[in-house]
């Protein structure tokens, strides 16, 4: 993964455009669980890395490098600047080295060892020790401090700086997907700076966001609010000074102006709806790729909703759904074919936990009608079912501005319409969406999407009482296999525990899972080694891009 | 005079008050709270938790007075999505916003006035026409289409000005480019003013022109410039500047939407961000500023009355 071998010498005059358009799409998934860009590998070797230049990258709102707080501008920031213990990879997502050399897990499962590469120092030369790793997760795990990370670390029971190069990690309980979750977003942060400091999530140490301090490739350059962020090369960067001077992040609210903007040359990258294609076609000085990533997209119903949960909280009803919903038609009218089918939260990129036979609903509205005549719903005299004189009648909701989302809904609405539930869709303004969908719960049922970690333990989506589990889903069933899973650490074992649990999860349907979109990027021909995994995880990997003078 | 001031300034604080209640009470009532509690990684106790930290528990009057309290002691509090003092990213952002809209006031007075002149002096003339055609069309464009227009011809087609920001990002700092981040931005805010003030200028000076005083200034052998620019468009100019002052209300406003086209760095939007995310602070503090220039400008208009027009009085 030393390099991204999109380009060469001889093939950017020879595919156009609109050739490589045509072919992308039709590419076979690779063995990276990503769409191969339709160029020839071979001839890129030709060209040696070159160093200098600058990197533009959009990012949609504020930048706050303040790592507890998470939120997507500021990950893609502090993925420049810090390093984490371990990281994914970028050609299947599994845990790979970051700062950690190399780890091993005790007999009983209950404590982790992690030894620490050496020669590691922070942006302002101070070493990098086994405290900072203890000071760090620590911080992430404290109440106080109230971080996005919070969650993941809630089973750690206690971390130990055995000595410079060593930390002890003992958990309560065994927790086979730690190693998964660490490589999500726990960035290494600098005891001597932060120590003593009065921090949580609502307050941000003043001094270290003004200038943060990491090991990452890059160190902090200049950061105009609301203008832009700029990280220059570490020359001191513990895998070598990276190939380029500096990283722009630029703040562009809006998605049609970064289309214009990497078209313009005024950004070196955008990340394009689908819809949007159209207006890059005829730029020459752009490739587009077509990535997998962990998104699924599904309508979920309220499994508490006063009047209809009683009824949602049935697998029948929620299968009817399921074959009611043309995912197929969306996928090809929607995402332009740009995505997968979906049988549960994992996509198919993920290779290794992706389950192939789980179940998958298929359209199908005369089954769906019969099913929920077995439930006992009937037809009223206006053609909408009914049942104990009730009908099958309520709002769903999807944030504003998100065509995707929108037309998605349009056609479940209308999908639902033809068996005879009444569902009409309203769009919500993202924070009252998510204020409704998160806080109140005041939701019949939504349509959205989430991004999680590459882990198949994602517990806290579909455990009772789950932090994300925002359907307020509950299954015995679900809720064991999910605990069961975090003590089985033999790989063969863990993939066979998890391809039940989500089949089960596939045939239960808590939220109707529809599709997995693919997410498009369109590059500057002039930036290679832009890793070829999802935008998200390709910043991790920063340190290997270069721009061609 | 000094009576005068004071007066105002006490109608100006009275004000001030009143706009930071309405803007406090309609952010609150707008539904949604702030984007940095709703982090999907996030509990719904860990919520809780940083809404009791950051105040929003409390009952809606005492969270305001309670801003108000920190106003009067200069303090705007800190921005809840970049955790910095909200004075000081409005002060960095002010001076980008004072510059787009000076530029756009310059362009549309000078084009405006200049244009106004001379339609009312060749009335009905193909050049009457035409101004009068381009100001309608001018007043009705919206700004946000305008700004997509200009960027498509002049950005992504020609490729002759930039499209965005205010400078080029890792180029050296030159005037050559300030001016072409500057150009589209400034042309798209000063349209709309540029066309009322054509219009305004011209039935004015229709009005003037045809004063007595004018044919004694003829009379006695004024050449024609000096007649038209002289005394005419001196007599002319108080409804003139009646609508520029007017305008500047809304050049503040509405630069918003052509900060958002350009991404230009100033503070309109900074204020469409913090009311997109919540930031109650942040929005507090620009509502603030942003009124503070409004009624400072009326004010200054109505001394530049003094000036023009001897026979003006306050009281």
């Amino acid at each position: 993964m030393s390099g991204d071998r999109r380009t060469s010498a001889q093939t950017r005059g020879a595919l156009s455009r609109r050739a490589l358009l045509r072919l992308v799409p039709g590419a076979a998934v690779g063995a990276a669980g990503v769409l191969r860009p339709a160029t020839p590998a071979a001839s890129a070797a030709s060209a040696a890395p070159r160093r200098g230049g600058t990197f533009k990258i959009p990012v949609t709102a504020n930048v706050t490098p303040w790592p507890p707080i998470g939120l997507i501008q500021n990950l893609m920031v502090n993925k420049s600047l810090f390093n984490g213990l371990v990281r994914y990879s970028p050609v299947d997502w599994t845990p790979q080295p970051d700062l950690a050399e190399t780890w091993e897990i005790s007999k009983d499962g209950l404590t982790w060892t992690f030894h620490l590469r050496k020669g590691v120092v922070w942006h302002d030369g101070r070493p990098f020790t086994a405290a900072d790793v203890k000071f760090s997760l620590d911080l992430y795990a404290d109440p106080k401090v109230n971080s996005i990370l919070q969650g993941n670390l809630e089973p750690v029971a206690g971390v130990e700086a055995v000595n410079p190069t060593t930390v002890k990690v003992v958990t309560k309980q065994p927790y086979s997907s730690f190693i998964e979750l660490l490589c999500y977003l726990t960035f290494m942060m600098p005891k001597h700076l932060l120590v003593g400091q009065e921090f949580s999530r609502t307050k941000f140490p003043d001094s270290f966001i003004r200038h943060p301090v990491g090991t990452g490739p890059f160190k902090f350059g200049e950061h105009i609010v609301g203008d832009h962020f700029t990280v220059v090369a570490n020359e001191r960067y513990h895998e070598g000074r990276p190939y380029l001077d500096s990283v722009i992040y630029k703040v562009v609210r809006d998605l049609n102006s970064t289309v214009v903007q990497v078209k313009t040359g005024e950004l070196d990258i955008a990340f394009p709806t689908v819809a949007q294609l159209p207006a890059l076609e005829s730029a020459s000085n752009l490739y587009i790729i077509e990535r997998g990533l962990m998104d699924y997209r599904f309508l979920g119903p309220n499994h508490t909703d006063p009047k209809l949960g009683k009824w949602f909280r049935d697998k029948r009803v929620r299968q009817a759904l399921a074959y009611a919903i043309n995912a197929k038609g969306i996928i090809g009218q929607v995402a332009k074919g740009r995505a997968d089918r979906s049988n549960g939260p994992l996509p198919p990129a993920l290779k290794a936990w992706y389950v192939k036979g789980a179940p998958i609903f298929e359209y199908d509205p005369e089954k769906a009608k019969r099913m929920l005549g077995e439930v006992g719903f009937k037809a009223g005299p206006d053609g909408v079912l009914a049942k104990d004189g009730e009908k099958f009648s309520f709002a769903f909701f999807s944030d504003q501005g998100q065509p995707e989302r929108e037309q998605t809904s349009l056609i479940v609405q209308q999908n639902l319409k033809d068996i005879g539930i009444d569902a009409q869709f309203q769009t919500l303004e993202f924070n009252n969406f998510m204020q409704r969908e998160r806080v109140t719960k005041e939701f019949s049922a939504v349509c959205f999407y989430y991004v999680t970690p590459a882990t198949p333990d994602l517990h806290s989506y579909w455990q009772t009482g789950g932090s994300t589990n925002e359907w307020s889903y509950s299954n015995p069933e679900v809720d064991r296999m999910f605990r069961d899973g975090l003590g089985i650490f033999d790989p063969e074992k863990r993939r066979e525990h998890y391809r039940k649990l989500y089949t089960l999860l596939a045939e239960e349907q808590p939220v109707v899972y529809i599709y997995h979109p693919h997410e498009l990027q369109a590059v500057s021909k002039k930036v290679r080694g832009w890793a070829r995994t999802d935008y998200r995880d390709a910043l991790l990997y920063l340190n290997q891009v270069w721009v061609e003078g | 005079m000094q009576r005068y001031v004071i007066t105002r300034i006490g109608h100006s604080i009275v004000l001030l008050v009143f706009v930071s209640i309405l803007t406090f009470v309609l952010i609150h009532a707008a539904p949604g709270g702030p984007a940095i509690l709703l982090a999907p990684e996030m509990s719904g106790e860990q919520i809780k938790q940083a809404e009791r930290s950051l105040g929003l528990d409390q009952p809606l009057p005492i969270q305001y007075l309670r801003w108000l309290g920190n106003v009067a002691r200069g303090r705007l509090g800190q921005s809840y999505g970049a955790g910095l003092p909200v004075l000081g990213l409005i002060v960095d952002r002010l001076p980008a916003t004072l510059e787009l809209v000076a530029t756009g006031l310059l362009l549309s007075v000078v084009v405006g006035v200049l244009v106004g002149v001379v339609s009312a002096v060749h009335r009905y003339s193909v050049v009457d026409h035409f101004t009068t055609g381009v100001a309608f069309f001018g007043m009705s464009v919206p700004v946000f289409w305008l700004g997509i227009m200009l960027i498509i011809v002049f950005s992504t087609s020609l490729h002759l000005l930039p499209s965005a920001g205010a400078y080029s990002l890792g180029a050296p700092a030159s005037v050559g480019d300030r001016l072409a981040h500057l150009a589209l931005p400034a042309v798209v805010l000063a349209t709309a003013n540029l066309a009322q003030i054509a219009r305004y200028t011209r039935s004015s000076m229709l009005e003037v022109l045809n004063a007595e005083f004018l044919r004694t200034a003829r009379a006695k052998g004024a050449s024609a410039r000096t007649v038209i620019y002289h005394h005419a468009l001196r007599n002319a100019l108080i409804p003139i500047v009646t609508v520029v002052a007017l305008a500047i209300p809304r050049l503040v406003g509405g630069v918003a939407i052509t900060e958002s086209v350009f991404a230009w760095p100033g503070m309109g939007q900074l204020a469409v961000d913090s009311a997109l995310q919540r930031d109650y602070p942040m929005i507090m503090g620009v509502t603030l500023v942003v009124s503070m220039v409004v009624v400072l400008t009326n004010f200054l208009t109505d001394l530049s009355y003094l000036i023009l027009d001897p026979r003006v009085e306050l009281g």
